[in-house]
């Protein structure tokens, strides 16, 4: 079970701490800094550098703790709509001294959203940065500009000293500062910018001036006094040399224990910002143009008595009524010490997990051995005596009980499942490094009429040292159900989520993430019901959760180089979208290379590449003649298109379709398909525009061939891989 | 011994209605079902109860138990706000509804249901306003925040984090002389008042200590 602790309850208001520093002298590299070889001509640095104050703290749950790599304004807030413009940030401790120039090569942009003044050196910070900016790195400045007083001395720097160092950013302070509600007032605000989940009160609650001279600075928004002249303040603003959003303009903050809401549009403020309006952005919530969906249980309460049937475990429950009613791929963990009968299960409970975990549409996930509860401070579920606390144990030790014990030949455990409050070291995540496993849980992201904002959805991943750990793409049914206490329906509300999350903008994948104990009860079993009728309802592509890993995995290595005529990606790995926003471009696939095809949602351009090698994408205003892939609902291999027609192979869990681009308008078609229960022929009429939507049937993998009436069918593709990502 | 015929009849029908009397009503059964969890038997019962007598608050509050038990989230509601209709003097199914909105994601309707609520602002009215204020501020009203802060002011005059509260929020409206009387009446706290509402609340900036100040036409941490 997930103890009720989120990343937002973290943050309940920052306050300044004094504590030992260390000089900024130019030290210290970022954490978790891959080997940067030499740059292949045209790469774009996609990784952001967030820059926080370990001497500043956080009025955590369980105290005040210092701020560091997951609790700082960035990862809380920012790092979301930052991923989602395809960005990557890791994170550096500005206590441990500014990263060289060296490490700030991999970095196109430095952001820092801090709660305080104070610094070592503030003039040599600021200087600093006025460097990056001369290099070309962007600079983004939310909150405090954080270096107006030297920590040490508590000395202000001179004003002008200030505006000189970010000299590049062509802004002033003139200091002015006031509170006084009386003289503030409201010259100028960008509506594209400004107000985006929330309107300004009347009364503006805070002064002081910067003035931007840059003419081609945006000037998002612009407050004045009413008492002395002259007193225009660029209070929001970007610029070609990165943002500017001050205290109490970036976002809302209700009082405890509500949420927080954005005044600036982080999409647009971060985009402009940071320049990348026409770049590709790596994309792990599409694949082949649908929106993925994946689920996840996590093996908590699978021994539970069951209301729903009389003498039934909620594990037998979801089994039953879940598992072996949708036809989704799900990954199922289990806590190894409530499965074994030596331990806390009985004969019963190890058949009931090596039946689920059989089941074609059910990948092996292990949610640790005795379910540690924090992992930080090494506390867990289970206590038997003779079993000492051991992260090994938790981690490489359950993976191996449950492939000895409970797994069918050939099959692995492909994901771990974080148990607990999620709050991993790095030591269970070398364990995993070493055994090649991937891992999700934590992050808890809502979106609905309580928590009615994108600052309560959370990033891909959370830096933890040298490691990773991946984020859910919703919470499971624990919160909903205020922490199950009831109501026990409370889950079905996660579909308001999934909704938000969907448009205006997709920012999510589906993720159907629960317990074993929603099987004990009517109403948590009618919440999953609802909750998967409505997501088979919606046109997805259904994953493994460990596929869905793979994807994020991919969205962090992945490099991207602009070219003469376009974009090159590469070191995508398991990743198969790339997303341009604000475009009516597609893809010219006769230029491009390693792209299956293309689609246009809510304004964006959804790119579908073939696979883990290097594709080259170029745009065009119209398609280019020739077929092309707008949309599948699962995995795509073998593709082959000549003048012909095409082939492709889809592969996975669940009903098939594939919808065609490009063919001849109203041309009359011969498909095949075949799968291992044979090979069928029909026709089909493209539409008007050129489009062809099949249905495939269910089997895996099934082969679809389109052909021209009288003409040769196109080349059949390749026996069926396995779909690339996945252990053996 | 002869007994009078009219004896026995009152007798026989003495026992009849103390057999009534103790055997159990269809609100009663339909509690004792749902203890058993079955809910279809329970359902049953309490809608028997309420198409015969529905004055019984018991048997809504029933009802709505069974729909919150078989997950019916939408009926769970409604029969809440059936029993609040019938009964607007329990203040308890109001609120019950009012969490049951809040459970569902739904503050507006749980703002809509405390409203019904009288307040006497008295001491017990505490945490009802505590939870007006929380969602008013919330979804943004501002007004009725104040107005609820007013009511807990008067309740606790000397509490630093009412008069905080009702400070941040008079600023919010741009009353700003409402804001300047309340700290000029806690004197004691009128400094540490103003920034810590500006910490705490909506004006961010931890590192301003006086920056909120509301007097200070002109702090700058410059100087």
């Amino acid at each position: 079970m997930s103890r009720p602790v989120s990343r937002r309850s973290l943050l309940k208001g920052a306050l300044a701490a004094g504590a030992a520093g260390l000089g900024a002298a130019r030290a210290g590299a970022a954490a978790a800094a891959r080997p940067v070889g030499p740059e292949p001509s045209g790469e774009v640095p996609r990784r952001v550098l967030a820059l926080y104050k370990s001497y500043e703290t956080f009025n955590a749950v369980e105290g005040q703790r210092p701020k560091d790599a997951t609790l700082n304004e960035v990862h809380l807030w920012a790092q979301m709509p930052l991923n989602w413009l395809g960005l990557m940030v890791e994170y550096h401790d500005v206590a441990r001294g500014l990263p060289d120039e060296a490490t700030m090569a991999r970095f196109r942009a430095v952001i820092t959203w801090y709660q305080t003044d104070e610094i070592d050196d503030p003039l040599g910070y600021l200087r600093w940065l006025g460097q990056q900016m001369k290099a070309g790195r962007r600079v983004v400045i939310l909150g405090t500009l954080g270096a107006l007083r030297d920590r040490r001395t508590l000395q202000a720097p001179n004003l002008e000293d200030v505006s000189a160092a970010l000299g590049p950013s062509g802004l002033e302070l003139r200091g002015h500062w006031t509170a006084n509600q009386r003289v503030i007032q409201l010259r100028h605000k960008d509506p594209h910018v400004m107000e985006f989940e929330r309107k300004f009160s009347p009364g503006l609650p805070y002064y002081q001036q910067i003035v931007s001279s840059r003419r081609d600075n945006r000037v998002h928004l612009t407050l004045a006094r009413r008492d002395i002249p002259d007193s225009d303040s660029h209070m929001v603003i970007t610029g070609p040399w990165g943002g500017l959003a001050l205290d109490d303009y970036v976002r809302y903050q209700a009082p405890a224990p509500y949420g927080t809401q954005w005044w600036i549009n982080p999409f647009a403020f971060f985009e402009a910002a940071l320049g990348i309006a026409d770049w590709p952005r790596p994309d792990v919530t599409t694949l082949n143009g649908r929106r993925i969906l994946y689920s996840h249980i996590d093996g908590d309460g699978m021994r539970n008595p069951s209301e729903v049937r009389s003498g039934a475990t909620s594990g037998q429950i979801v089994l039953e009524e879940i598992l072996s009613r949708y036809p989704i791929p799900v990954t199922v963990s289990v806590v190894a010490a409530e499965v074994d009968p030596a331990l806390l299960g009985t004969p019963e409970t190890l058949a009931l997990a090596r039946a689920m975990l059989a089941r074609p549409n059910v990948e092996a996930g292990s949610h640790s051995f005795f379910h540690p509860l924090d992992w930080e401070k090494r506390t867990r579920s289970f206590n038997p005596p003779g079993h000492p606390y051991s992260v090994d144990t938790e981690v490489a030790g359950s993976v191996r009980h449950i492939e000895e014990r409970l797994l069918p030949p050939g099959k692995r455990v492909r994901i771990f499942q974080w148990s607990g409050a999620t709050n991993v070291t790095e030591e269970p995540l070398r364990i995993l490094e070493r055994l090649g496993l991937p891992n999700i849980n934590g992050g808890d992201p809502m979106f609905d009429r309580e928590w009615p904002s994108y600052a309560k959805l959370a990033p891909l991943m959370r830096q933890v040292g040298r490691h990773w750990q991946t984020y859910t793409s919703a919470s499971n049914e624990n919160l909903y159900t205020n922490l199950w206490t009831g109501p026990f329906y409370g889950f079905r509300h996660v579909v308001e989520t999934f909704r938000n999350t969907e448009a205006p903008r997709r920012v999510s994948p589906i993720n159907i993430y629960y317990h074993f104990y929603s099987g004990e009860r009517r109403a948590s079993l009618a919440a999953l019901r609802h909750v998967h009728d409505w997501a088979l309802a919606q046109p997805v592509a259904p994953v493994f959760t460990s596929e869905y890993a793979a994807m994020v995995e991919g969205f962090r290595q992945a490099r991207i180089a602009r070219t003469a005529e376009g974009w090159r990606i590469r070191d995508h790995g398991g990743l198969r979208t790339v997303r341009f926003d604000g475009t009516a471009a597609v893809v010219d696939l006769g230029r491009s290379a390693g792209v299956l095809g293309w689609s246009q949602h809510q304004g964006s351009l959804y790119v579908h590449l073939e696979g883990p090698d290097e594709a080259t994408i170029v745009l065009a205003e119209r398609p280019a003649a020739g077929p092309y892939l707008a949309a599948a609902s699962h995995r795509v291999s073998g593709w082959r298109r000549d003048g012909r027609g095409l082939a492709l192979t889809l592969h996975g869990i669940g009903a098939k379709s594939v919808e065609l681009g490009g063919l001849p308008p109203r041309a009359e078609l011969a498909v095949t398909l075949a799968d291992a229960g044979g090979r069928r022929a029909l026709t089909a009429r493209a539409g008007a525009g050129g489009g062809l939507a099949l249905g495939c049937g269910s089997a895996d993998p099934v082969t679809v061939t389109v052909a021209a009436p009288g003409s040769a069918e196109p080349a059949s593709p390749p026996p069926a891989r396995r779909p690339p990502g996945r252990r053996p | 011994m002869k007994i009078e015929r009219w004896k026995l009849a009152a007798l026989a029908l003495g026992v009849l209605a103390l057999l009534a009397l103790s055997f159990p009503s269809r609100t009663d059964l339909g509690w004792g079902y749902l203890a058993q969890r079955d809910y279809e038997r329970a359902r049953a019962q309490f809608r028997r109860q309420l198409r015969s007598d529905p004055s019984d608050p018991e048997t809504w509050l029933g009802l709505a138990a069974v729909y919150e038990a078989l997950g019916d989230a939408d009926r769970h509601i409604a029969a809440l706000e059936s029993a609040a209709r019938r009964f607007p003097q329990r203040e308890q199914i109001l609120l019950r509804l009012a969490d049951v909105y809040e459970w569902n994601k739904d503050p507006d309707g749980a703002l809509r249901t405390l409203e019904r609520l009288t307040v006497k602002a008295d001491a017990g009215d505490m945490p009802l306003l505590q939870r007006l204020l929380k969602l008013y501020g919330w979804v943004g009203r501002y007004e009725e925040e104040l107005a609820v802060l007013r009511k807990l002011l008067a309740l606790r005059p000397s509490d630093p984090q009412v008069v905080e509260d009702v400070v941040a929020v008079a600023r919010i409206l741009d009353r700003q002389e409402e804001a300047i009387a309340v700290v000029e009446a806690s004197p004691a706290r009128r400094c540490r008042g103003a920034a810590q509402a500006g910490r705490d609340l909506r004006l961010g900036g931890a590192q301003r200590p006086c920056r909120a100040a509301l007097e200070d036409g002109g702090a700058s941490l410059a100087q």
